[in-house]
């Protein structure tokens, strides 16, 4: 049943990395659905059941939040402050998934609590193999609420 | 200021001055006390002796009357008792200062005949002749003497066989004295003759003496009898040894005593009249040894000393006043400029520096030349410091101003780094994922998806060759710059406009240029690059059927050129971003993001600003471009 598989928010600006990661995910075969939302604004409407995701059977709570740092409109930082300062939302572990590398980036995540940072392999082998752990160990191993 | 100059000065000085004063002054009344005594004494004395010698005058006069009698009874041989009565009368009558005259013979000394005389006038019972003519009556009458033997006018003469004043005595209410004369024969007493005399013109004369101012003078008898007293009534029944008990002064005594030796002399004591504080000077009367007393008020013998004090005082309180006045004026002077000097320190101490104290003469004048000088001196080195302060200031400001542009470059510097190369390494992303996936659908012989990774792939490098295009381009701006010239921007605009001709016919889109463009001065190229930028934004994001005005207007005294769209707007969240390197609103569109960031660094390098208006009508972009002509004159002569 699609609706009792669980679910993750990908929030990507790029095309390209978001189908790289879906590909890989599917490749895995990982009994996953995937929302992708390609800015902040469209992240936040689809956490906060806004707009077009105002319905909560077809929007249903993400397990994990994948986040691009750098995103058009609001700022992948300012989504986790979002996220991180909802009372139900928090509890939701955010990966950031980024291509920066920059202390900054790091600090800022985690200042703002982010449950794990991860940098996008250049490597394809190694992007493959991180998405194939990141699926094993957020889906099959963490403990959601 | 209770230990000011003034006060000290005065505390110190005043006493002394009146030490001084005080002493000069005591020193010079007691020596014209000493003087002064010493010849108020002599004068007074002298004086007591010359009335004593006058008021003896008439003693004189009145014992040589007697003596005169005796000496004629001494010649008489006609024994004729009848001759002498009317010898005896006739004097009296021809004296009318003598109360009476007399004679007295022992018995039958004068003619041995007294039986034939009893009990006749002038005569006693036994006929002994001692006639007394006297005034004593309503007219002069004879009497014969009574109670010789008990009577000093015949004991002494007889005793003494020499002639004496018998002490006065109070006869019928006044007082008198009798003046009497041994009458001698071969050298044996036989009789005596004698003259009553009235003291009443003794004491008017005394009373006449003027001592002083109010003092008196008074005379006593040998026995201290008083003979002439200011108050009447005590005449002849009061003595100085009465007074000195009554008024309980042992002076009166002595003086009494001293009056009885006969001596002259002064004594000090209490006036028994006023009660005064006198001198009494004693001078006795050589005939009988009465005294003539002077009682002198010390107040008025030395009145002169003290009015001599009262001017020594007058004059040292005066030179007193005058002395602590002088110092009071010495000490002003002394302080007002000391004052003056810690006022204008006070006031040079709250930084008002012009302020001078006006120059004076001696140690004050010296100091109040330094106080100037230091004043002068501060003011140029606080001059000087301030100077200083403010170069250090503008200097401190100038490095700050750089400190803070230099900060402002880093942190773009930073942030162009870090969007650098995370857009570089985005697609490269890309390219390796797909080229990994290649292998995947070349094995699995999946021609189609072969096509779109090969796309995905060659997009991504077309992006990244885009991206480095800019990069090149972004950091050539303002460093490497065309040379400035002057331009018609309505030209430059249409070539704009020409350059992205394909975009606006791809999208029907309507550009107008409103009203005629100015002139200009800058780099051409790169400001075409602006208005192409704008434009091809404009066009692009522009309403359905994207309508762009581009166009001029005044604002705030500056020109401002606008390029206007009609499409959605941009949220005021977004304004200040658009314009940072890779900000890109919407993912989907083409392009690096950099366009804005290369417009701004353009206008920005040619000292303008770059700014967005936005509502739901549409966005304008506005920019001002000021006319760098003298800057830019300037910067090539340097």
């Amino acid at each position: 049943m699609e609706t009792q598989k669980p679910t993750i928010l990908l929030i990507e600006d790029n095309p390209d990395h978001a189908e790289l990661v879906l590909r890989s995910f599917r490749d895995h075969q990982l009994s996953v659905n995937i929302k992708h939302a390609t800015d902040g604004e469209m992240a936040l409407d689809y956490l906060l059941r806004q707009g077009q995701f105002s319905d909560a059977a077809t929007s249903p709570r993400p397990l994990v939040i994948l986040l691009d740092l750098r995103l058009p409109k609001v700022d992948g930082l300012d989504v986790l402050k979002v996220i991180k300062a909802d009372n139900e939302l928090r509890r939701i572990p955010v990966i950031v998934l980024t291509t920066s590398e920059a202390e900054i980036d790091l600090v800022r995540a985690y200042d703002s609590y982010a449950n794990s940072y991860l940098v996008k392999p250049v490597d394809f082998d190694k992007f493959i193999k991180l998405m194939n752990q990141l699926g094993i160990y957020w889906l099959d191993w963490n403990h959601p609420i | 200021m209770r230990y000011s100059i003034r006060n000290r000065m005065i505390v110190l000085i005043v006493p002394l001055v009146c030490l001084i004063l005080a002493g000069k002054s005591l020193l010079t009344l007691w020596m014209t006390t000493e003087a002064q005594a010493e010849r108020s004494y002599a004068a007074s004395s002298e004086q007591a002796s010359r009335y004593a010698n006058e008021l003896d005058a008439s003693n004189l006069a009145n014992l040589r009357q007697a003596c005169t009698l005796a000496r004629m009874l001494e010649c008489n041989t006609t024994h004729n008792r009848a001759e002498i009565m009317t010898g005896l009368e006739n004097i009296l009558r021809k004296r009318p200062d003598l109360i009476g005259v007399y004679v007295g013979f022992e018995p039958n000394a004068f003619d041995a005949n007294d039986r034939l005389y009893r009990s006749a006038p002038g005569h006693d019972a036994t006929g002994r002749f001692a006639p007394y003519w006297n005034r004593l009556g309503p007219s002069p009458s004879v009497e014969a003497l009574t109670d010789m033997d008990s009577s000093d006018w015949y004991l002494i003469p007889k005793r003494t066989k020499r002639s004496a004043v018998i002490e006065p005595l109070n006869y019928h209410g006044f007082l008198m004295t009798s003046f009497v004369c041994p009458i001698l024969k071969d050298g044996r007493f036989i009789g005596f003759s004698g003259v009553d005399v009235s003291l009443k013109h003794l004491d008017a004369d005394v009373a006449k003496i003027k001592v002083f101012k109010t003092g008196y003078a008074f005379l006593v008898s040998n026995t201290g009898t008083l003979i002439a007293w200011p108050d009447k009534r005590l005449i002849g029944t009061q003595n100085l040894r009465g007074l000195a008990a009554k008024h309980h002064n042992q002076d009166l005594n002595l003086l009494a005593q001293a009056i009885q030796q006969g001596r002259n002399g002064f004594i000090k004591t209490r006036d028994p009249i006023s009660g005064r504080d006198v001198v009494m000077f004693y001078a006795p009367l050589s005939t009988c040894k009465w005294g003539i007393v002077m009682v002198a008020p010390v107040q008025e013998i030395f009145a002169n000393v003290y009015r001599l004090r009262n001017w020594l005082i007058i004059i040292g309180l005066s030179a007193l006043i005058l002395v602590t006045i002088a110092i009071a004026l010495a000490a002003n002077s002394l302080a007002k400029p000391i004052m003056q000097l810690s006022l204008a320190a006070d006031y040079v101490a709250q930084g008002h520096l012009d302020q001078h104290v006006p120059d004076g003469r001696g140690e004050i004048g010296v100091l109040a030349r330094a106080f100037n000088n230091m004043t002068d001196q501060l003011k140029l080195t606080i001059t000087a410091l301030e100077q200083h302060v403010n170069e250090l200031k503008a200097a401190r400001a100038n490095q700050d101003k750089l400190i803070e542009e230099l900060e402002i470059k880093n942190a773009e510097l930073e942030r162009f780094t870090y969007t650098v190369s995370h857009d570089l390494k985005s697609p490269l992303i890309t390219i390796k994922g797909f080229l990994g996936y290649l292998e995947q659908d070349a094995i699995a012989g999946d021609a189609v998806q072969l096509k779109a990774d090969i796309d995905r792939i060659a997009s991504a490098t077309d992006k990244m060759q885009q991206l480095l295009l800019e990069l090149l381009e972004l950091s050539r701006i303002g460093r490497l710059q065309n040379p400035y010239e002057e331009f018609e921007l309505e030209a430059l605009v249409q070539e704009a406009i020409t350059l992205v001709a394909g975009r606006i016919k791809a999208r029907g889109a309507e550009v107008i240029i409103n009203g005629t463009l100015p002139r200009l001065y800058g780099d051409r190229p790169r400001i075409r690059e602006v208005f192409e930028n704008l434009i091809d934004n404009a066009v692009k994001y522009g309403g359905n059927v994207p309508h762009v005005e581009i166009g001029t207007r005044q604002q705030a005294g500056e020109l401002v050129f606008y390029v206007q769209d009609n499409g959605s707007g941009i949220d005021p969240r977004y304004h200040a971003r658009i314009f940072s390197l890779f900000e890109k609103l919407d993912p989907a569109s083409e392009g690096t993001g950099m366009g804005l960031a290369i417009v701004k660094r353009i206008v920005e390098v040619h000292k303008g600003r770059i700014w967005v208006e936005s509502d739901a009508t549409g966005s304008t972009f506005c920019l001002t471009l000021p006319d760098n002509r003298q800057a830019n004159l300037e910067e090539d002569n340097l």
